[in-house]
């Protein structure tokens, strides 16, 4: 928990974090300013782009820690294990907050043909959760410390990859498929193809989180 | 409690130490009053490291101890793998193969050290369990408007106020980099203070700056251990124009100081 909120400390001296911010606030609104919408529809497009935005956060966090920085943390925090950890709780901490934007927002302002019901939050909670720690993990592979365009590019890439891969293979697509199971999925339900997929994402996001501390190492 | 107190060369006032003169500088070790609590038990122990980047492996089967009170320098050329080695020492990255354990809190500065930019300096050392630390006016800025050396100065005085609280595995790469004749010299009796009160601390010197002796020198990469880092101390007096005064140094700072345009007149062994 140290590492994390030593890293959104540093993060919020900077301006890497505007960038996002601000894009993310523009694309909640933008999102829903037609009306009404679709219920499962939209939390599924939504649940690609809270994939995204968390990738891009996560990016912007850690690039605005210099290494040398970063390795001063690190060493506070009591090591690098225990980094890699903060790391990964940090890719929830912001997880949380965008979905909760993502779902609040519209339900909020009445955005949508009818009101959602519990069902429908849960699952879109579970769908954005699972697809905003799948981003935040991809980001915690491609930097520091490649570079930032190369970071975007590939979040991006697999972000678009994911969605195309979810018309073959739906429940191992990450955000894509869990979108999918999102859109499919009965008025106020859950489904198990739901709850399949995002748990496979989460399981995928482990995967990724895990390869970032391998790399880490292998980088020295 | 209050307790006595003198800020030290970074500006950090340390209850219940006595460490630093009147200009923060040039106070020998032996005059300092905290006394030896050397411990025999390792404080950090490597075994069977083997430290690499990417495909280029830098160090295989690497076992090392660092006990309490120990000032071990790392030495050898460039791009033998120091730094690597620091780098896992201190616990920024885990090894390639085999174990570190250490029993004391570990703390490290790098060598290329860039600090958050728009971070204040004083905000940094809270970040790093160093919120104690009471900087002069000169550090009470963001880190990016700060010189090469007052960044130094700020990076280390974390570690220094870790250690100053309790022994304190220090990890220094470089640590002398960018700092003054004065600071260069406070810092060595700082390290040595800090090693009396039972802290361990590894530490690399490249351009022959450390002013303090090594205990242990660990050579690497082919290189045969050398003469230990850090130089006996000599009381002389200087001058310079109408300027006369006595100083005790050592000879890194002589060295500054000659260049400076100081001329000795005489000198004795400093005590």
């Amino acid at each position: 928990m140290t590492i994390a909120r030593n890293r959104v400390s540093v993060a919020l001296s900077g301006r890497r974090l505007l960038a996002p911010l601000t894009l993310l606030l523009f694309t909640v609104i933008g999102v829903y300013a037609y009306r009404p919408n679709v219920v499962q529809e939209s939390f599924a497009v939504t649940t690609v782009l809270c994939a995204a935005f968390c990738a891009w956060l996560v990016i912007a966090i850690e690039r605005e820690v210099p290494d040398s920085a970063d390795a001063i943390l690190t060493v506070a925090a009591g090591g690098a294990v225990r980094a890699w950890r903060g790391r990964v709780v940090l890719v929830v901490l912001v997880a949380v907050p965008v979905t909760v934007l993502f779902l609040a927002w519209p339900t909020a302002t009445g955005a949508f043909k009818r009101a959602p019901g519990l069902g429908d939050l849960t699952g879109a909670a579970l769908a954005h959760l699972a697809g905003g720690v799948f981003g935040g993990c991809l980001a915690l592979v491609v930097t520091p410390p490649a570079r930032v365009a190369t970071a975007f590019a590939v979040t991006i890439g697999v972000v678009i990859g994911s969605v195309a891969l979810a018309k073959v293979a739906a429940p191992i697509a990450g955000p894509g498929g869990v979108a999918k199971a999102m859109s499919k999925a009965p008025d106020d339900g859950v489904t198990a193809a739901l709850l399949l997929a995002a748990a496979i994402t989460l399981a995928e996001a482990g995967l990724l989180a895990y390869a970032a501390r391998w790399l880490q190492r292998w980088r020295g | 409690m209050d307790l006595p107190c003198q800020p030290n060369w970074t500006g950090t006032c340390i209850p219940g130490t006595r460490i630093g003169s009147e200009n923060h500088s040039l106070m020998p070790a032996f005059e300092r009053t905290s006394s030896p609590t050397r411990a025999a038990a390792p404080v950090l122990q490597a075994d069977a490291l083997t430290v690499a980047r990417g495909r280029t492996v830098l160090l295989d089967d690497l076992s090392l101890g660092i006990e309490a009170g120990e000032l071990v320098h790392v030495a050898g050329p460039n791009g033998c793998g120091k730094s690597s080695l620091l780098r896992v020492l201190g616990g920024v990255v885990e090894p390639r193969r085999g174990r570190v354990m250490c029993s004391a809190p570990r703390a490290y500065v790098p060598e290329r050290l860039a600090l958050p930019a728009g971070m204040h300096a004083k905000r940094w050392l809270g970040l790093v369990g160093a919120a104690g630390v009471d900087l002069p006016a000169e550090l009470r800025r963001p880190c990016g408007r700060l010189s090469k050396g007052q960044l130094q100065r700020v990076a280390l005085a974390g570690p220094l106020h870790r250690a100053a609280t309790a022994p304190t595995m220090l990890v220094l790469d470089e640590p002398w980099a960018g700092l003054d004749p004065d600071a260069r010299v406070a810092l060595g009796d700082e390290l040595v203070a800090a090693a009396q009160r039972g802290s361990a601390i590894v530490f690399t010197d490249h351009t022959g700056a450390a002013t303090v002796r090594a205990t242990r020198t660990v050579a690497l990469g082919g290189a045969t251990p050398g003469p230990l880092p850090g130089v006996s101390r000599v009381r002389i007096e200087l001058t310079r124009g109408g300027e006369r005064t006595w100083v005790v140094v050592d000879d890194a700072d002589l060295a500054a100081r000659l260049r400076d345009g100081w001329t000795i007149s005489r000198g004795e062994d400093a005590p």
